[in-house]
């Protein structure tokens, strides 16, 4: 009886804790949920989104505040320090008198009146005969600093027959040229050891570069070449059908000059490349020679740059006629006119930290006409972990604030690039804002669209690597006039999705 | 990850359930031989000694979905964890809660009027109360209610700990009074001390919202990499959890008094005490009203930014963590009884169990009945109410086998065979030595 009680103990005991003895064995039932997920909630302007996209181009808010979109080049320079190359004087010239005039004129297309010496030296040399000691001070009277004329005394130890005596390098950095490089004064005055004047036989100096911070005369024409450029246009990279027509689309070359010299820009070539591979050229009479010129900074104000802005606008070119959907980039080959043949002014000027810089700029104020517009724009997107969902419901809610109508549709793209699925049955139609009274574009009331996912064509979409969203953008049924892209015009985008889940 | 979180929160429970015993013991048979605060109706005869063996005791009350209703086995007897069924049953509030004490061995000492004891055991207390709309969050998905304010505010306390209690009994005529010391070394711990957490979806693009004052201390138990990966599971040193940082002391005191031959009264209150939590504490704090419409669009489309829902979904909980050590509360328990003969074989208790615990007052009371089959063998039957089991039928025995006294009882017949799908329950099982 006792084992009888025992055995009921250990049984009962065993049995009464149910299934919990082995719900470390449990597994997790299947059941369905429905999440809800905020995906988006955007409100933009059409300034932020174009800066999401187009990392290209930049963008200002004009006084109207209509908003442009810029398109810059590259910058494009002459450096004076391409012009004041140092010049190797690779000999030394004699002072065959006590009055010498030596000449340095080795600097091609200028006519020095006055230099400034950058990082050099001179060197005297001397050799005399006998052994007598000597005293050589030699001065430079049109070669001062800080108003005092170049001196230097030389001395000539006794005993130094027939050797060659060297003065130190003496830095002539910042030392400034008052006459022309061609007739330099240089005037000695030797002493022997009883004070006596005399003759040097053998007495030379030594310059082994000419370099100048600074130059001052008359300069000959030159032609500067600068490197060509052009301006490759995003705007339109991903076009599909339709047109835009702008308004008032104008290009803008921008010279900061700091030569001391007058300057005209020769355009060689200013063209439009299209994505159908033609080339349109610029004309505008502006290109006629010496209609432009560059300003420069006077003797007054060296050191400064001047900038000459000259804009190509549809009043004094043909752009009109050649920015469109089809533009591809800006191309342009501009050289600069120094000195040109009828300037008149005589003498300029050119400091080493002078430059010339040209920026071109292709502006285009987001006013015109567009008609049925189609781009594309393609986003890589991550795998879409969706193998325990069983359907699929978007929302889609935007208010436009554009005065054009949005045509929208999302393709799913797989790895090749074919469209496995689309977000939307057939592309959504998105009403464009109210024009009020003021010609102000009143965003309306939210448009909700849905679609919806069945198992089927979840498995379609998670085949997918990217997403290619198709927008087509056109004017409100009669609105044919000009419609204007304000700053200030904003579009409201949520997006939120429904997952029902088997788990 | 929610699948593997429920499957070791049921596991993490049955650690702790499987120990088992009550917030304490219940005064309702007179065949529950465990280990109390007073020992003077165990000593049967002149003995001195009285030898507690291994033995435990627990408590269960649920209300809403009973812990079973989570479980079912499938036609291929797969044992399968499954809220949805739970979510047929649950109601506004649903509330489990547990609690139960592992005897390991226990000393009691006899001499004239008084009676010494000592002991080791495991104890463990396992509450969660929970709403509805939680429940139905987490089964159904957060699509479930729009625009409206959803409370998934909950509370919890799971914890284990090592029991060293010391006591004293000193009897004065027919009035036995006795008190009972317990130094607690805590094993784990995972208790809310701030429980609001609101959430609401809104409609049509289902923009989240929050409005949470939450903190959940933690010791040992939790393992927070990121909201994705949460893992309950017990990663202290048992070893060393026997006399840890986490310590405490809790007090109970009882009193019977022997009204005349045939009738008793006695009176318990346990438990007055708290643990301190300083051993690895952790604290997981979601404060403040926040709200995620979704990411900007200008993040999606600008190919060089990387758009991460998780981080924006973290960002809007925005768990902070902080290692301060915390304190828990210990359940108080008052407990009266009635007892008396009405036949030489035959007496009958009346009895009632009130706890406080996380600001709820639970009770119950019933009336049981024992019958001497036998100079040594008893049997007891009990019918209980409390307020999540309206009527329970309860049974019990007891058998000498020479000083060796061996007792079971439960107080829900009807759950004998699994003892957590029952609303209310108490059993308890063991044995004592006496010499």
């Amino acid at each position: 009886m006792t084992k009888f009680y025992l055995l009921g103990f250990l049984v009962l005991l065993l049995t009464s804790c149910g299934d919990l003895l082995s719900i470390d064995e449990a597994e997790s039932a299947l059941y369905s949920s429905d999440f809800a997920i905020p995906i988006i909630d955007s409100q933009v302007t059409m300034k932020q989104i174009l800066e999401s996209t187009d990392d290209r181009a930049r963008f200002s808010v004009g006084p109207d505040g209509v908003l442009s979109v810029i398109y810059d080049s590259e910058a494009l320079s002459i450096s004076a320090s391409e012009l004041l190359l140092p010049i190797p004087v690779l000999f030394d010239v004699p002072l065959l008198d006590t009055v010498n005039q030596l000449s340095f004129d080795f600097v091609q297309g200028i006519d020095v009146r006055r230099a400034i010496f950058k990082n050099n030296s001179i060197q005297f040399k001397v050799r005399v005969i006998d052994s007598d000691a000597y005293q050589i001070k030699i001065k430079i009277p049109a070669l001062f600093k800080a108003d005092v004329p170049f001196e230097y005394i030389l001395e000539i130890p006794a005993n130094s027959s027939g050797e060659e005596v060297r003065s130190s390098f003496i830095p002539l950095t910042d030392w400034e040229l008052i006459s022309g490089l061609s007739e330099i004064e240089v005037i000695y005055d030797a002493r022997n050891s009883r004070d006596e004047r005399v003759m040097i036989p053998d007495i030379r100096t030594r310059i082994d570069f000419l370099i100048f911070s600074y130059v001052e005369g008359k300069l000959s024409t030159q032609v500067f070449d600068i490197a060509p450029g052009d301006i490759p246009l995003d705007a339109f990279r991903n076009y599909i059908s339709g047109s835009v027509d702008f308004d008032d689309p104008f290009l803008r070359l921008i010279v900061d000059n700091s030569f001391g010299v007058p300057i005209e820009p020769m355009i060689n070539r200013l063209n439009i490349s299209t994505n159908t591979g033609e080339v349109l050229a610029f004309d505008s009479p502006l290109f006629d020679r010496g209609v432009i010129k560059f300003d420069f900074p006077g003797f007054d104000e060296v050191g400064q740059s001047k900038r000459t802005v000259i804009t190509l606008t549809k009043e004094n070119s043909n752009i009109l006629e050649l920015i469109d959907e089809r533009s591809e980039s800006v191309t342009f080959d501009i050289d600069a006119i120094i000195f040109p043949q009828d300037s008149e002014v005589e003498n300029g000027y050119i400091r080493d930290d002078g430059a010339i810089n040209i920026i071109t700029e292709l502006v285009l104020p987001l006013s015109g006409i567009v008609d049925d517009y189609f781009l594309f724009d393609t986003y890589p997107i991550d795998t879409l972990e969706l193998e325990e969902a069983e359907a699929l419901l978007f929302n889609l809610g935007v208010s436009n604030g554009l005065p054009v109508g949005v045509n929208l549709q999302v393709d799913f793209l797989n790895e090749v690039g074919d469209v496995v699925a689309q977000l939307f049955g057939e592309p959504i139609e998105i009403t464009a804002a109210r024009i009020n009274e003021n010609g102000i574009a009143v965003k309306g009331d939210q448009e909700v669209f849905t679609s919806t996912f069945d198992r089927q064509r979840i498995d379609q979409i998670m085949d997918a690597t990217s997403v290619k969203a198709i927008i087509g953008l056109s004017q409100a049924e009669g609105m044919d006039d000009f419609v204007s892209i304000l700053d200030s015009y904003q579009v409201d985008i949520q997006l939120g999705l429904q997952v029902k889940v088997n788990r | 990850m929610i699948r593997r979180i429920s499957i070791l929160f049921l596991v993490g429970l049955y650690g702790v359930t499987s120990w088992a015993q009550s917030f304490d013991k219940s005064l309702l048979f007179q065949d529950d031989h465990a280990v109390d605060i007073l020992h003077g109706d165990q000593f049967r005869d002149s003995s001195q000694w009285l030898l507690y063996l291994p033995s435990f005791n627990y408590f269960a009350s649920q209300k809403g979905p009973k812990f079973t209703d989570y479980l079912y086995r499938d036609n291929q007897n797969r044992l399968l964890i499954d809220p949805n069924r739970a979510l047929q049953t649950a109601e506004e509030e649903n509330v489990f809660q547990s609690g139960g004490r592992v005897n390991v061995l226990s000393l009691a000492w006899k001499k004239e009027n008084m009676i010494l004891s000592a002991g080791y055991g495991l104890r463990y207390i396992s509450h969660v109360d929970y709403p509805l709309q939680a429940l139905s969050l987490y089964t159904a998905g957060n699509a479930l209610i729009f625009g409206e304010q959803l409370d998934l505010s909950f509370d919890a306390q799971v914890q284990a700990m090592h029991s060293y209690h010391i006591g004293l009994n000193y009897q004065i005529g027919r009035l036995t009074i006795g008190g009972r010391v317990e130094y607690l070394s805590g094993i784990a711990d995972l208790s809310v001390s701030r429980n609001k957490l609101n959430i609401e979806v809104a409609p049509l693009f289902y923009g989240i919202s929050i409005d949470n004052d939450f903190l959940l201390n933690t010791t040992h138990l939790i393992d927070y990499q990121d909201i994705d990966e949460i893992v309950i599971d017990y990663s202290g040193d048992l070893g060393r959890s026997f006399f840890s940082a986490n310590s405490g002391i809790s007090f109970s005191f009882a009193a019977s008094y022997e009204v005349d031959d045939l009738s008793q009264i006695e009176f318990k209150i346990t438990d007055i005490g708290s643990v301190s939590w300083s051993e690895a504490p952790e604290n997981f704090i979601t404060e403040g009203q926040s709200s995620f419409g979704g990411v900007s669009i200008l993040d999606l489309i600008n190919v060089e930014n990387r758009v991460s829902y998780r981080d924006s979904l973290e960002a809007l909980i925005d768990i902070q963590e902080t290692t301060e050590s915390y304190a828990t509360s210990m359940p108080v328990s008052l407990s009266a009884s009635y007892m008396r003969k009405v036949h030489p074989n035959m007496s009958l208790s009346i009895s009632g169990n009130m706890v406080n615990f996380y600001g709820r007052t639970n009770y119950s009371a019933g009336v049981s009945g024992r019958y001497q089959l036998h100079q040594k063998a008893s049997v007891s039957a009990s019918i209980a109410h409390s307020p999540y089991q309206a009527i329970s039928i309860g049974i019990g025995g007891s058998i000498a086998l020479g000083p060796i006294q061996i007792f079971a009882v439960t107080q829900n017949a009807a759950a004998i065979f699994n003892q957590l799908d029952a609303h209310y329950n108490y059993s308890s099982i063991g044995a004592t030595v006496q010499f």
